[in-house]
């Protein structure tokens, strides 16, 4: 009886995927719903992938030129430069991770990028492509094989070597904000702290962000002054954390953001950083709220008279 | 003595120099002393003369890995370092 029961549900799912991932359909992914940002990202590898193949279904040979970043600290005397690379995109991954992947293994090992995950969730891969902050597994090629893509490290970091910066600043950035659960008493039941799902929605949007960097590394405030402003992630995660209902040091956290001009109120709401981000997540208007909370009064408060 | 001023660059890596030295003496024997003392004096004469004055992109980075490497050396735990020459 259970074993009926499992084919019936293993060939319903597998009907589903079958017709989604027919690659002349409108892209159209049931597993994606509600997240636009991994919807417009399917739609751009589809369009991708529709103009290598040919009409009988064979993959022409296309090649395209991607111009990287290279500068290796052990010849201290060459100037960084871009050079190029022309990689069949047919026979590589639709991913631009994909592509440097098959560089390193075929023509150059020594060039270098960080990587981990390979799906965008863990934020090694980072790096600025054709002009945009984004993660390189996320991002497919664009394969229109006339113009080149060129691929530089995040802008305005400094470098280690080719596509790799360092980001220790970034890191100790977010440590600043206290990114743990603070509170003053142990929890009710006397092991989790509970949270309604009413206030769990509160934390979506926040707690997806992955800390690749892309924000903060496109913000100009940043740019100018990045010994001082915490960034976009940074405040996003601070925002994160106040507005955490387990957490019982929220009215100090966002005192300790907003008490001089170097931290939230270098914000000049440029909105690099929403524009940018690889998981669409919205860093702009996290730290206006912030702003706001700071300014206006709690409604609830009564104004007491002299 | 230096006639002429410093570069702020020149400054920046004289006082790496010299928290490599202070960080050398916070050691508990003598020879750990002697060792970090030489390998660190060994590495920024060896720049000096092989690195251009004007390439400041590997100055900093240099600069930079410098830093880290002497927070490293700074924590009570660590003993000494050396170095490996390889061919």
């Amino acid at each position: 009886m259970l074993r009926l029961l499992q084919r019936r549900i293993c060939s319903q799912a597998a009907e589903k995927v079958r017709l989604s991932s027919s690659l002349s359909g409108n892209g159209d992914f049931p597993i994606l719903k509600g997240h636009k940002a991994a919807q417009d990202l399917s739609k751009d590898t589809l369009k991708s992938h529709e103009t290598i193949k040919d009409k009988e279904g064979q993959h022409k040979v296309a090649k395209k030129e991607f111009k990287i970043y290279r500068w290796n600290p052990d010849k201290p005397n060459t100037k960084p430069f871009l050079q190029s690379f022309f990689v069949d995109v047919s026979t590589c991954g639709p991913m631009v991770l994909d592509v440097l992947q098959k560089i390193k293994a075929e023509e150059d090992p020594s060039l270098s990028y960080r990587r981990s995950c390979r799906e965008g969730i863990c934020g090694s891969c980072s790096m600025n492509i054709d002009g945009t902050n984004t993660v390189a597994c996320l991002k497919p090629i664009n394969s229109d094989t006339s113009k080149p893509t060129i691929i530089t490290p995040l802008p305005h970091m400094y470098v280690i070597k080719d596509l790799v910066i360092d980001l220790t600043n970034f890191y100790q950035q977010y440590k600043s904000v206290e990114p743990w659960l603070k509170t003053r008493k142990p929890p009710k039941d006397g092991r989790e702290h509970l949270q309604s799902p009413n206030d769990r929605k509160k934390l979506d949007g926040l707690y997806e962000c992955i800390l690749c960097a892309c924000c903060t590394t496109s913000c100009p405030s940043y740019w100018w002054n990045p010994e001082e402003f915490p960034g976009p992630a940074a405040l996003l995660q601070a925002y994160r954390w106040i507005s955490d209902s387990r957490d019982e040091f929220r009215e100090e956290r966002l005192q300790a953001i907003t008490e001089d001009e170097r931290k939230v109120y270098r914000c000049r709401a440029i909105k690099n950083c929403t524009a940018t981000c690889p998981k669409g997540l919205n860093p702009a208007s996290a730290i206006l709220k912030m702003k706001a909370k700071h300014s206006l009064p709690d409604p609830v408060k009564r104004i007491e008279r002299a | 003595m230096g006639a002429t001023k410093l570069s702020g660059m020149q400054k920046q890596v004289l006082s790496l120099y010299r928290g490599f030295l202070r960080a050398a003496r916070s050691k508990p024997t003598t020879e750990d002393r002697k060792r970090i003392e030489t390998v660190v004096s060994t590495e920024f004469r060896k720049n000096s003369k092989e690195v251009d004055r004007k390439n400041f992109q590997y100055i900093e980075y240099l600069l930079r890995l410098g830093h880290k490497q002497l927070d490293q050396l700074k924590s009570p735990d660590m003993v000494s370092i050396s170095s490996v020459k390889i061919n």
